[in-house]
């Protein structure tokens, strides 16, 4: 028996119809055709299914899609796009914190995360809040980089905001 | 002072990058194909077991499943590389518990694995052989019944008169090294789809680091021509050397699309990925090393037992640079090598980042530390006193044509004692210490006399915009973003402007692939040479139009001008449009295959093989709890020679991301095998480096300029990785006085050597 599932995503109000036990992760990708969303394990240890489930990163590998009625999920695609970036998604580049970017969406997600909560973490918070997504390739170093420059420059956007 | 460039060296943001932050990069499992079908493969949970029995009805029976297949439905032509033993499934029995044994196509991945569990194998349990000790005893069982003494490989290399030295040294020391199995563990899973296409014909979709020696095994294996099968890559998630060659997964995805005559797809789980993927060789290293009482290295002699698991695949190759690289990295007098691949019935090794060169070193840089303290002598400046420099002949024949390596020593040496940390905390729980490990690798590696180069195409559109294209994966590196600068460089045009193609082996030139750190050097040439060419089409076409001399023009960021006379120009783009599909007709295209000017090395393996030697140098500062035995790295150093750089963002990543996976593995990496089956076979409990345990870094990139990579670029794909685990282990030997021999350095290893009253675990 398939079952409706309603709920905002990327600010869009969705239905889709699922089987009950289906998981987020199969949802989005398979259903929506959402991809950005990233199979690493299927475990829930890599932390590459990351999404934000009302503005907190969930693992959509381990999470039943019925989970979300009617609450907020964000994915990678909701995020920004190529002409606008998110600052995240613009300091990870700016850094040279993408290499195979299988990683990439579920580490700017959480990273968004923390900076909409701390706009001013310290090296240690935004390693614990990173410490759940695996990458193999970057060593993270151009990873906190990026997001120490994100929340620099979120910040000093807000001031000028904050002037206006 | 070196020569300025526009490109080459600048800050840039990585090609395909800003598709991989917004998730639209597409990757295999990402790709949906009308009427797909989902593949599963059955795997023999028994290490060695003769079958008995294979029943597929009642899978083949169940709704939804399109297909099932196991050997008796499959051409039987052995595959594989040197010594091509690998069946598409096991035929009489199964060689290691995750051997491929049926599989099946069906509507659903869920179908298909409900439909595996119909499968009804029968075994009947042989006795098996876990390590290549064992494996190589007279009267061992067979793990191929043709291969007897379960040797795969042996070598005997020798030069000079090592006997003769050792009597003239003033020193012998003798000391053995292990390496642990550990696997590549790229994030995206590997995998691939099959679709039949009329005529024939097949492609395959696949995040492959060689497209085109897969399409040419996958032929192989499947008894076609290569020239009937297509390989397309798409953007890949990481391989590290553990993608380099095709699986077995790859003839049978086309086998079931055959069946099925759909297309299907395959990727495999992550236990899957832990218990049938390649890991890399693990060896004992047996080392005897005669010095002087000045430091002087003098010889060499080492035994090595490496483990080739059931089936081979890049091990003996592997097991030749483990024979050989470390050799190169000081001036030895004489050296002597004999070493031995077995056949055990344990997960197939092959290539992972350092191909057997990380093995070695592991074993000769932590030898130089233990013979340099015995000799009352400072390790570092062993090594300062016997590295090889620019312009040595070593001693297997490879000409060293730029090296940075003492430089490399002495900046990370400065670098790692800046800020050093107390060698002990007060309470006295706590002792640090500093080790330093060096490394040679190479820029490309040809094999025998085979072509190890790469070829280009590059080609202008009518709109001004460059489009290269090449053969190389870019699995997370930064080939694309390489090549696009160097063609930039070359051609006076933005990175911007030149679009580097995905690879499709129908469309794109000839290469090897993304293996021996050889991208940048020998793809980077081709790449540079196939640009030259279409510049000076270029600027040919702009002198008739400029009404000047071609050879008196130059093109910078895009406009061509008249040197000396800046104000007269054309833009590239218009140059362009006048050249294509115009009564002009000029292509504005080349294609080049480039070789490097290396001969290979002889049948003795001696030659010069690789046309651009790297060095380096990397050192760190390691903290033990005397306590607990517990170790973390805290700082490192890392200088390495490149050459130039061509990309300082990329090479920083590339020494970050080497370092991490180099830590990981002398701390706690390491496949634990109970009965033949892994225990450890999820990301759960296969402890990797996470952004918590992450040590401080500061790369030190060190320029030699060599004289033939582009622009005096070398490789940095594998070196980061290679010195660390001897550098842990040489400032575990500070910090506490203990060396540990086999990987991983763990917590309990230090424990039971801090403690010899307590009793060790019973391994």
């Amino acid at each position: 028996m398939m079952k409706a599932l309603t709920f905002t995503l990327n600010g869009d109000q969705t239905r889709v119809e699922v089987d009950p036990g289906e998981l987020l992760l199969d949802v989005l990708r398979r259903r929506l055709f959402l991809t950005g969303t990233k199979k690493g394990c299927g475990e829930g240890e890599c932390g590459a299914c990351t999404v934000l489930l009302d503005g907190q990163p969930v693992l959509a590998c381990l999470l039943p899609a019925m989970k979300v009625q009617g609450r907020a999920v964000t994915t990678i695609e909701g995020l920004g796009h190529e002409q606008r970036l998110h600052p995240v998604q613009e300091a990870f580049l700016e850094k040279g914190a993408v290499q195979c970017g299988f990683c990439t969406p579920g580490m700017v997600l959480s990273s968004k995360s923390l900076l909409d909560g701390q706009p001013q973490p310290s090296e240690d918070e935004i390693k614990q809040a990173l410490s759940g997504h695996l990458c193999r390739c970057t060593g993270y170093v151009q990873i906190l980089e990026a997001v120490k420059d994100a929340a620099e420059k979120m910040t000093r956007a807000e001031g000028r905001k904050g002037h206006a | 002072m070196m020569e300025e460039y526009a490109v080459v060296g600048k800050a840039f943001r990585s090609v395909g990058g800003s598709d991989k932050v917004t998730g639209r990069a597409q990757y295999l499992d990402d790709i949906e194909l009308p009427g797909m079908l989902h593949a599963k493969i059955l795997r023999s949970p028994h290490a060695h077991a003769r079958i008995l029995k294979i029943d597929t009805s009642k899978a083949a029976a169940l709704p939804g499943v399109k297909a099932v297949l196991s050997a008796v439905d499959c051409p039987k032509l052995p595959f594989g590389l040197d010594v091509p033993d690998a069946r598409i499934f096991a035929e009489t029995k199964v060689r290691y518990a995750g051997d491929e044994v049926a599989a099946v196509a069906a509507e659903t991945p869920k179908i298909a694995r409900e439909a595996l569990k119909l499968i009804d194998v029968r075994y009947e349990l042989l006795p098996a052989l876990f390590s290549p000790q064992e494996a190589l005893q007279e009267g061992a069982p067979l793990v191929h019944e043709d291969k007897p003494g379960n040797l795969v490989k042996s070598y005997v290399i020798e030069r000079g008169d090592v006997d003769a030295d050792f009597a003239a040294c003033d020193y012998v020391f003798e000391e053995e090294f292990a390496s642990s199995r550990v696997t590549a563990c790229y994030l995206e899973p590997f995998g691939a789809i099959a679709r039949w296409e009329p005529d024939n014909r097949l492609t395959i979709w696949t995040g492959i680091q060689g497209a085109f020696q897969a399409r040419s095994e996958i032929a192989r294996a499947l008894g076609m021509n290569p020239s009937q099968i297509t390989v397309k890559v798409p953007a890949i998630g990481g391989a590290f050397g553990g993608k380099i060659w095709i699986r077995n997964f790859h003839p049978i995805v086309a086998l079931l699309a055959k069946e099925a005559r759909r297309p299907v797809k395959f990727v495999l789980t992550r236990p899957e990925e832990f218990a049938a993927s390649r890991p890399r060789v693990p060896a004992k290293i047996k080392i005897k090393l005669g010095m002087l009482k000045d430091g002087t290295l003098v010889c060499k002699d080492t035994a090595i037992v490496a483990d080739n698991g059931a089936y081979s695949w890049a091990a003996p190759k592997i097991v030749l640079n483990m024979s050989l690289r470390t050799d190169c990295l000081y001036r030895f007098k004489s050296v002597r090598t004999r070493s031995y691949l077995a056949y055990t019935n344990t997960t197939p090794t092959s290539g992972f980042r350092g191909y057997g060169n990380a093995q070695s070193h592991f074993a000769q840089e932590s030898m130089i530390d233990v013979c340099a303290r015995k000799a009352g002598l400072d390790p570092v400046e062993v090594r300062l006193k016997n590295a090889v420099r620019q312009g040595d002949l070593t001693l297997h024949g490879w000409k060293v044509r730029s090296c940075g390596l003492t430089e490399c020593i002495e900046k990370a040496r400065a670098a790692i004692a800046r800020g050093r940390k107390p060698q002990a905390d007060p309470n006295g729980t706590v002792k640090r210490g500093i080790g330093l490990a060096c490394m040679n690798h190479v820029s490309g590696n040809r094999a025998g006399n085979n072509f190890d180069g790469s070829s280009s195409m590059v080609r202008f559109q009518e709109d001004g915009k460059l489009v290269l294209y090449h053969g190389e994966s870019d699995m997370g590196q930064g080939a694309r973003t390489v090549l696009a600068q160097i063609a930039a460089e070359t051609l006076g045009i933005r990175p911007e402007d030149v679009l580097v193609m995905p690879i499709d082996t129908d469309v794109s030139p000839f290469c090897f692939g993304s293996y021996s750190s050889r991208v940048t050097t020998v793809a980077g040439k081709a790449a540079y040479l196939a640009s030259l060419q279409v510049r000076e089409q270029l600027l040919k076409l702009a002198a008739t139009l400029l009404e000047a001399a071609p050879e008196d023009l130059d093109v910078r960021e895009g406009r061509i001008f008249v040197r000396g006379g800046e104000r007269k120009g054309i833009s590239v783009a218009d140059v362009c449009k006048s050249a294509i599909r115009t009564r002009a007709t000029v292509g504005l295209t080349a294609y080049v295959a480039y070789d490097p000017p290396t001969e290979g090395a002889n049948e003795d393996f001696y030659g010069d093989y690789s046309s651009a030697y790297t060095y380096a140098a990397q050192a760190v500062e390691v903290e033990v709890n005397t306590e607990t035995g517990q170790i973390r790295v805290l700082r490192v150093a890392a200088a390495h020679d490149v050459g130039r750089a061509i990309n300082p963002n990329g090479i920083r990543g590339q020494i970050y991301g080497g370092v991490a996976q180099g830590a990981g593995w002398a701390l706690y990496e390491n496949m634990v095998y109970e009965g033949g089956r892994l225990q450890n076979n999820s990301l759960r409990n296969y402890t990797m480096v996470t952004a918590t345990d992450m040590p401080e870094v500061e790369p030190i990139i060190v320029e030699t300029q060599d004289p033939v990579g582009p622009y005096g670029a070398k490789g940095i794909g594998e070196p980061a990785l290679i010195p660390m685990p001897p550098a842990v282990a040489n400032a575990v030997e500070d910090a506490v006085g203990v060396r540990i021999r086999d990987l991983p350095i763990t917590a309990e290893k230090i424990y039971f050597s801090l403690n010899p009253e307590c009793e060790g675990p019973a391994s």
